[in-house]
C-alpha cells in the first residue's frame, strides 16, 4: 500500500486556512517520515493528521481569547 | 476585509460621525489635535467589529457612550472576500448592555443576530479574533513593541493558532488512555489468572464427545449383532440341510445328464445315418461280415429311430433343467452362507474389541472405578478365537457342524451381551464428565471473551496513545515548518518596507524563531541587535515588521484584501521620512491595501487618498 494512496484525503477539496496549510505540510512531511523512519506506520500518521485537520477547521473565539487572558 | 463606510451616533466624543467614500486602495489620513476624536474613529471601527475596544472590555461599554447621551450606536460597512458587503450595527444602552446585527447587503439578509452570533460570524469571516486584530492590523503607536513569539496572535499570524489547543487535547486524551490502560492491566491479569486456573485442555471436550460417540456406536453394533446371532444357529442348521439336499439333487441330475446326452447323440446319429445316407448303408451292407447286423439295425431304426431320439432329447433336456435349478439354489445358499460367515466374523471382531480400542488412556483413567478389571470388555475372552475362526471359514460352504455352531454362537452372544451392558454403564458417567467439561469450557469461554474484550480495549488504548504521540510530533514539525516559513515571509516583506522607513540605513533584517530581531546597519557594515538601534529607528523597523505581519495574517486567513489601522505611527519620524513613508505605504503590499493613518498633522504636500480632519474641541460632529 503506497503512502500516496493512503493520504488521498489530504487532497480533499473544501479545506481552508490553517487546515489547508496543515494538509499541504503533511503531503511533504509524510514522504519524509516514511523514508526516515523504518517503523513508520501510515495508519497512525493518517489518523493523527485527520484528527488535527478536523480540529483546525473551526475557529473558536473564546478559546483564543482565553489563551492570552484577554 | 476593507472598510466601506462608518457611521456612529453618541459614540465617545462624537454626537454624529459619518465617513463615506473610502478608497479601497491607498492611504486614509486622519488628522487633528489632541482630544479631537482621531482615536475615537479607530475605536468605533474596533467596537463595530468586536463589540469592545482594545482597552475596554464588554463590562465597561457604557463608557463608550458620549457624555450626556442615553445610548450609542455604530454602523460599519465592510467588504469581505468576493466583494461581499456586510453592515455591522451595534448599540449600547446606558446600562452598558449592547446588541448587534450583521446584514449581508447584497441580498439584505440578516446573517447574525445578537452579540454571540455576531462575534462568531466576524471571527469566522476574518479568521482571527480581536486579540490578533490588536496585535496586527490595528496598531496603536504606544503599543508598538517587539511581538511576543509565544502570544496566540503571533501563532494565528503564522497559521498555527490552534496548534497549542490541539496539542493539549492530545496530551489530555493521551493521559486518559494511559490511565485506562493502567486500569485495564489488573483486570486482564485477574481474568488470565482465572482462565489459567481452570486448566482447560482444548482437546479434552472433543475427545470426550468422540469417545461417547464411539461407545454409543459400538454398543449399538453389539446389540445389532447379538440380535442377528439370535436365530443364527437354527437358520444355519436349516440352510445347511437345504444345501445338502441341493447338492444331492445336483449330483443326481448331473449323472443323469452324462448318461442321457451320449445316448441321445447315438440315437440321433443312427436315425440320421439310416434315414438320410442310404448309400453309406448300402456300402456297409456290401460287407458280408456285418451285412446281417446292418439289416437288423435298419429295421429297428426305421421303426423306433425317430421316437427314441425325440424321447432322449426330452429326457436330457429335463435332466439339464433340474441340474441348472440345483446350481441356482446352491449359488443362493452359498451367498447366504457368505453373509452368515460375515456376520459371524463381525460379531467375533466386535467381541474382541476391548475398552483400550474404544477409549483413550486418560478417559479410562477418568472413569477409573467404573471399569471392571476382568470384564468381557476389559479383557475379551480368547477361548473361542480359534473355533470361531474355523467356523467362520466352514460356514462359507456349510461344512461347519451345526451343533458346534450353536454352542459357540451361544457363548459369543453372551460375551456381546455382557460387553454391551458394560458399555451402557459408561453412558451416565461419560455424559456427566462431558457436561462438567462443557460447563468448565463455557466458563472459560466467558472469561476468554471478557479477556479478549479487555485486550482489545488495551490495544485500542495503545493505538490511541501512538496516534496521540504521532500527533504531538506532527504538530511540532508542522509548527516548526510554518514558523520558519512565517519568519522567512516576514523577513522578506519587512525588507521591502524597512528601507523606506529608515532612509535606507537598514535594508536587511533577521528574525529568529523566537522573533528576536537583528538588523544590518549600512553604517556599521555589520548585523546589530535590535536593542542597539535608537528608539526612533526601532519603532520604524517595528512598523515595517508589523505591516509584514498584517500582510502574512491576511494571507494565512485567506483574506484577499486587508485594511491596516495605524494610530500615530510617525511619532518618531521626521517630516521627510514621514512623507516618504506615506508615499511608500500604498505600494508595500497588494493585500494590505487600505491604510488608515492617524496623526496630529501630516507633512505638507504628502500624497494621500482621503483626508479626514477631526473637528476642534467643542464640535461633536464629523461628516466626510
Amino acid at each position: 500500500m503506497s503512502v500516496d494512496k493512503d493520504l488521498r484525503w489530504l487532497r480533499a477539496p473544501g479545506l481552508k486556512g490553517p487546515a489547508k496549510r496543515f494538509t499541504e505540510f503533511c503531503k511533504t512531511d509524510v514522504q519524509l517520515q516514511a523514508k526516515a523512519d523504518p517503523e513508520f506506520d501510515i495508519g497512525i500518521y493518517s489518523e493523527a493528521a485527520k484528527f488535527i485537520t478536523k480540529r483546525l477547521q473551526p475557529i473558536s473565539l473564546s478559546e483564543n481569547a482565553a489563551k492570552d487572558g484577554k | 476585509m476593507l472598510i466601506q463606510s462608518l457611521e456612529a451616533n453618541n459614540f465617545r466624543k462624537y454626537e454624529t460621525l459619518t465617513i463615506n467614500g473610502l478608497p479601497e486602495y491607498g492611504v486614509i489620513a486622519i488628522s487633528g489635535l489632541n482630544e479631537s476624536g482621531k482615536s475615537s474613529i479607530g475605536e468605533a471601527i474596533f467596537f463595530a467589529l468586536f463589540g469592545r475596544i482594545f482597552n475596554i472590555d464588554e463590562t465597561g461599554l457604557a463608557k463608550l457612550i458620549r457624555w450626556g447621551a442615553e445610548q450609542a450606536n455604530v454602523k460599519l460597512t465592510i467588504r469581505g472576500n468576493s466583494d461581499n458587503d456586510y453592515l455591522i450595527h451595534r448599540t449600547i444602552d446606558a446600562a452598558g448592555s449592547s446588541n448587534a446585527t450583521i446584514t449581508q447587503l447584497t441580498n439584505n439578509k440578516v446573517v447574525a443576530q445578537g452579540i454571540s452570533a455576531s462575534n462568531e460570524f466576524i471571527v469566522d469571516m476574518l479568521g482571527y479574533d480581536q486579540s490578533t486584530f490588536t496585535d496586527s492590523v490595528f496598531l496603536v503607536a504606544r503599543d508598538l513593541s517587539n511581538p511576543d513569539s509565544d502570544s496566540s496572535s503571533i501563532k494565528q499570524m503564522a497559521g498555527i493558532g490552534d496548534y497549542a489547543r490541539i496539542n493539549d487535547e492530545f496530551i489530555a486524551s493521551g493521559a486518559i488512555n494511559k490511565g485506562s490502560a493502567q486500569q485495564l492491566m489488573p483486570a486482564i491479569k485477574a481474568k488470565q489468572s482465572a482462565l489459567d486456573g481452570l486448566k482447560i485442555d482444548e482437546n479434552w471436550l472433543p475427545e470426550l464427545v468422540d469417545s461417547r460417540e464411539v461407545v454409543d456406536i459400538e454398543s449399538k453394533q453389539k446389540l445389532q449383532l447379538n440380535g442377528e446371532l439370535a436365530e443364527f444357529a437354527s437358520v444355519y442348521q436349516e440352510k445347511q440341510k437345504q444345501h445338502k439336499r441341493s447338492r444331492s439333487g445336483w449330483r443326481f441330475f448331473n449323472l443323469l445328464t452324462w448318461i442321457l446326452i451320449p445316448l441321445m447323440l447315438i440315437a440321433c446319429g443312427a436315425w440320421i445315418l439310416f434315414s438320410f445316407f442310404p448309400e453309406i448303408i448300402a456300402r456297409l451292407s456290401a460287407h458280408d461280415n456285418i451285412s446281417s447286423y446292418v439289416a437288423k439295425t435298419e429295421g429297428f431304426v426305421s421303426e423306433w429311430g425317430f421316437a427314441a431320439t425325440m424321447g432322449l432329447v426330452l429326457l436330457a433336456s429335463i435332466a439339464l433343467l433340474f441340474k441348472w435349478r440345483s446350481e441356482y439354489k446352491i449359488d443362493n445358499q452359498l451367498t447366504d452362507a457368505k453373509t452368515m460367515s460375515s456376520t459371524l466374523e463381525q460379531a467375533h471382531t466386535h467381541s474382541q474389541r476391548s475398552l483400550d480400542e474404544l477409549m483413550t488412556a486418560r478417559l479410562r483413567q477418568t472413569l477409573q472405578g467404573r471399569i471392571q478389571p476382568q470384564s468381557a470388555l476389559s479383557s475379551p475372552p480368547q477361548d473361542d478365537n480359534k473355533q470361531l475362526t474355523k467356523l467362520t471359514a466352514q460356514t462359507l460352504d456349510y461344512s461347519a457342524d451345526s451343533n458346534e455352531v450353536s454352542n459357540t454362537i451361544k457363548r459369543l452372544r453372551d460375551t456381546l451381551d455382557q460387553q454391551q451392558s458394560e458399555l451402557n454403564d459408561f453412558h451416565k458417567p461419560l455424559a456427566k464428565t462431558i457436561s462438567d467439561e462443557k460447563s468448565r469450557s463455557d466458563e472459560a469461554g466467558i472469561i476468554r471473551s471478557g479477556l479478549q474484550d479487555l485486550k482489545q480495549q488495551l490495544n485500542n488504548n495503545k493505538r490511541e496513545i501512538k496516534v496521540q504521540k504521532a500527533g504531538i510530533k506532527l504538530l511540532q514539525r508542522a509548527s516548526d515548518s510554518l514558523i520558519s516559513n512565517f519568519n522567512e515571509s516576514i523577513t522578506d516583506r519587512t525588507e521591502k518596507t524597512m528601507p523606506l522607513f529608515t532612509e535606507n540605513r537598514y535594508k536587511q533584517i533577521r528574525i529568529s524563531k523566537d522573533l528576536s530581531v537583528k538588523v544590518y546597519s549600512e553604517e556599521k557594515m555589520d548585523w546589530v541587535d535590535f536593542d542597539e538601534v535608537s528608539s526612533g529607528t526601532k519603532r520604524q523597523i517595528l512598523l515595517a515588521v508589523r505591516i509584514a505581519m498584517a500582510e502574512q495574517l491576511a494571507k494565512n486567513t485567506d483574506n484577499e484584501k486587508q485594511f491596516l489601522f495605524l494610530d500615530e505611527p510617525f511619532t518618531y519620524f521626521d517630516q521627510e521620512r514621514a512623507r516618504a513613508s506615506l508615499a511608500a505605504l500604498p505600494k508595500v503590499s497588494d493585500v494590505v491595501c487600505q491604510i488608515w493613518i492617524l496623526a496630529q498633522e501630516f507633512p505638507e504636500d504628502s500624497q494621500v487618498d482621503k483626508r479626514i480632519h477631526c473637528p476642534d474641541t467643542g464640535n461633536h460632529a464629523l461628516n466626510v
